[in-house]
């Protein structure tokens, strides 16, 4: 519904469709008969959080629950934003157009770093009081999941109630006592202590943080009886899960505008800077039937044309050519094309690009991350140079053009030989297309690579490591830079500052929550929009907390040191995490999780066993 | 092979959605409705899909048009029913025949125009906007494609208008030039109106009630 007092200010903001609701299978209810209120926020602009697939499954999970209406919200644009100030108009739901002050939850998906000044910024234009601690009985209750809480403590300052892990089962336990506590007269603190004794749900109001004098964190004690550690949620049998059978089709365009089959959950590969391939353990793969039928049930109710299978490493799916066969059975006639995104180097076969070229054509991609063969060794991604030309051979052979290659900068132990390897590996690519006889005349080949820089991350073999001070960043980019002689490669990189800002929340502690809240005063928001990133602003507030912000970002940690997310248990164990690292540095790999298990800890999530191996 | 005109309102909250947009919503719309579309034959296959005459974001339209193909026969009636059933709310097909002109016929549109404004009364506003769409020439200075200024008379663009006031407000209705060669935009008479006038806080909201062919009559 469209909210009377924004009518007249609507044309005067670009894409006006992100804020008017009303799209196809938005899921409107009688307010009357819910008993709970869930605004579910993405703390980005509507076009990415539309995209975004734990979004759509929870909003139709939420919305299948009888007496639960959950309606959808993103961060206004700046230009809205400015006409929400200036005529009082508060942050609202997009299918009921209530204020999301009047909701019973607010929940936040975490997916970067990034986005933690727009959840203050969304709380504040929605008239939430900003700080946990200071929230009335009423008051909405503020719950944040997503990847980025497996180190809440940045957060937490602003949050009741994190979730961690998968959300399906665990948010609808959190419904349940909420309403027995409603009945009983909804006493705020009461209901937290309770809801810290479902599995899966951490209440950081209930934990004390002590630091010692050199910084690091002294202990870690919890209140009132809550468990000492918290360990994640996952959905046991994926097959089984929610399935979802249709999704909001946007007016506008969105980043992601297609139907997203989601093929299995977690990653076998155990790439050693890779947060994902922990933090998903273990993995879980659905049947080709139950994919085949959700992406034919959500084709037909939203009229979308195009399929893309989402997973970690789409050619790791045992199935993945039953799966195409079944898909391709109807979307053929129906003018449906199917894409793989996240293929890796080593499994991109010619009968793959035969099935794929039934379907337009799309981009292809490949993440050799680093230059040599060593410094791939040290991160374990078991890629040689051997078949990303094989691959490309094959891609160049179908009838591909251009490749896209992404690679990181300043992983540990790089040299300057290494960074120089980046070009030589685009380079190897460009002459790989050069050496194909029935290439089409006329056409050139265009490798683009991507360098980011390397953030380390909570819950890898590298969370003990210090990540490149900025200066440093900039010197790689220039010696990547000078390396490459062909202009049939072209380079880009990420910004520099957001990595180091990315790399300081991504480990950071609790006393982050002072700096996040002098930056929201500060004006920062959008952080992960260069056109609104200002490095200088977050430099003043972590001074003007008296923050060393290096002391997150550029510091060694010892692995006796207290991490800021000990108390979190993701599954995979700190013994576990430390074989990896000692192995890193002998540049010694490990085998994939269907070669050999190495013991990570994930089974344990799963009753000691793991799918994997069955 | 069947070509078919639609005839379709755009009303609020469609008329936020822009005319790129709405094709997109079109596609998918006719995709669920699960109509044998035509697709184009090249190395992307589209469905085929031609607007008469694009509709600028926040202007409701009454009488709005789109051609389509099918491969095989459908009643129209069904069709009708069937995308009615698929179409999000504000859209709405009104009748479907068999096209009668070519789209390249369209001479004209014709629009209702509420405006109102919080410093000048309706009644002074309906006088000042008589007197400036009365004037032999109004001579504006646009950007061309290669963001040169060039000047142009929106005079001969305003085929008809007639200005009375209601329920403290103005009300406009206004024939102006359509189509593929001349076209000629409300919001721009209206914020060339306001500027030339001085109102600031101009406020108005558009509909095209119809769209007429080179014989004055209503496009089919």
């Amino acid at each position: 519904m469209i909210r009377p007092d924004i009518k007249k200010h609507l044309l005067k903001v670009q894409k006006p469709g992100r804020y008017t609701g009303g799209e196809l299978n938005s899921v409107i209810k009688n307010k009357d008969d819910v008993n709970i209120r869930f605004a579910f926020c993405f703390p980005d602009s509507y076009e990415i959080g539309m995209s975004h697939l734990g979004m759509k499954i929870l909003y139709s999970l939420y919305n299948d629950v009888p007496d639960v209406w959950c309606e959808r919200v993103f961060a206004p644009w700046t230009d809205m934003e400015a006409v929400m100030r200036e005529h009082s108009i508060p942050l609202y739901g997009l299918e009921s157009g209530d204020p999301i002050s009047d909701f019973d939850f607010i929940g936040f998906t975490m997916q970067y770093e990034m986005s933690y000044s727009n959840v203050l910024n969304m709380l504040e234009l929605g008239g939430v009081e900003l700080l946990a601690d200071r929230r009335a009985n009423d008051a909405p209750i503020i719950v944040c999941g997503g990847p980025c809480v497996c180190n809440p403590e940045p957060l937490a300052d602003f949050v009741d109630i994190f979730s961690l892990g998968e959300g399906e089962e665990v948010s609808i336990e959190m419904f349940d006592l909420y309403r027995r506590c409603k009945e009983e007269g909804f006493d705020r603190n009461k209901f937290l202590r309770m809801a810290a004794d479902i599995p899966g749900l951490y209440v950081p109001s209930l934990y004390d943080v002590t630091y010692g004098e050199d910084g690091t964190i002294a202990a870690f004690t919890p209140r009132d009886g809550a468990p000492a550690t918290i360990r994640k949620r996952i959905v046991q049998d994926f097959d089984k899960a929610y399935k979802l059978d249709r999704i909001v089709v946007p007016q506008i365009e969105i980043v992601h505008d297609r139907v997203v089959g989601e093929i299995f959950r977690g990653c076998i590969r155990g790439c050693r800077f890779c947060q994902a391939g922990y933090i998903y353990r273990p993995v879980r793969e659905r049947k080709p039937d139950t994919i085949n039928e959700m992406c034919r049930d959500m084709c037909m109710n939203t009229g979308y044309d195009e399929i893309s299978l989402s997973s970690l490493s789409s050619s790791d799916y045992t199935q993945l050519s039953p799966l195409l066969d079944k898909l391709l059975s109807w979307t053929e006639d129906n003018k449906v094309s199917i894409s793989l995104p996240s293929l890796r180097v080593d499994g991109f076969s010619s009968e793959l690009t035969e099935k794929l070229r039934k379907v337009r054509k799309g981009g292809l991609t490949f993440a050799p991350e680093a230059g040599t063969q060593r410094l791939r060794d040290v991160i374990n991604k078991n890629v040689t140079e051997k078949e990303l030309y094989n691959t490309c051979r094959t891609a160049f052979m179908g009838g591909w053009n251009s490749v896209k290659l992404y690679f990181m900068l300043g992983l540990p132990t790089e040299t300057d030989e290494d960074v120089q390897g980046i070009a030589k590996l685009a380079q190897m690519v460009v002459d790989t297309y050069y050496e194909n006889p029935d290439r089409p005349k006329g056409k050139a080949v265009s490798v683009s690579a991507s360098a980011s820089t390397f953030v380390p991350k909570p819950f890898t073999p590298f969370q003990w490591e210090p990540q490149i001070t900025i200066d440093e960043i900039h010197r790689r980019q220039k010696v990547l830079q000078t390396s490459v002689t062909s202009r049939k490669i072209s380079l880009s990189w990420h910004d520099a500052n957001t990595s180091f800002l990315e790399a300081v929340f991504a480990r950071g502690d609790r006393r982050l929550g002072a700096v996040l809240l002098r930056a929201h005063e500060l004006g920062c928001r959008f952080d992960s929009w260069e056109e609104f990133f200002d490095l200088d602003v977050w430099r003043k507030a972590f001074a003007d907390c008296g923050i060393d912000p290096e002391f997150y970002s550029c510091r060694a940690r010892s692995y006796d040191e207290i991490l800021p997310w000990d108390h979190i248990d993701f599954g995979v164990t700190k013994e576990f995490l430390i074989r990896e690292r000692e192995k890193s540095l002998r540049a010694e790999t490990t085998p994939h999780c269907r070669e050999k298990c190495s013991a990570c800890g994930a089974a344990d999530l799963t009753g000691g066993k793991c799918s994997v191996l069955n | 092979m069947f070509s078919i005109r639609m005839f379709f309102e755009k009303k609020e909250p469609a008329i936020y959605v822009s005319h790129l947009d709405l094709m997109r919503c079109f596609e998918r719309c006719i995709r669920r409705a699960g109509i044998p579309l035509w697709y184009t034959e090249g190395f992307n296959p589209r469905p085929f899909l031609t607007f008469a005459l694009p509709l600028s974001l926040g202007i409701t339209g009454l009488n709005e048009s789109v051609d389509l193909r099918l491969v095989e026969d459908m009643p129209l009636a069904e069709v009708q029913q069937r995308i009615n059933a698929c179409l999000p709310s504000g859209l709405r097909i009104l009748s479907i025949s068999e096209p009668v002109k070519k789209n390249t016929d369209i001479a004209a549109s014709i629009y209702d125009i509420d405006l109102r404004s919080g410093s000048v009364n309706a009644d002074e506003l309906a006088a000042k906007l008589s007197g400036f769409l009365s004037q032999d020439s109004i001579v504006i200075t646009k950007l061309n494609k290669k963001k040169k200024p060039v000047e142009s008379d929106l005079r001969p663009h305003i085929k008809a208008f007639s200005v009375s006031t209601e329920d403290g407000g103005v009300k406009l209705c206004i024939t102006l030039s359509s189509g593929c060669t001349e076209n000629c935009n409300p919001a721009l008479v209206l914020d060339t109106f306001a500027s030339r006038c001085e109102i600031g806080d101009l406020e108005y909201a558009i509909t095209r009630t119809d769209v007429l062919d080179t014989n004055g009559k209503s496009f089919r």
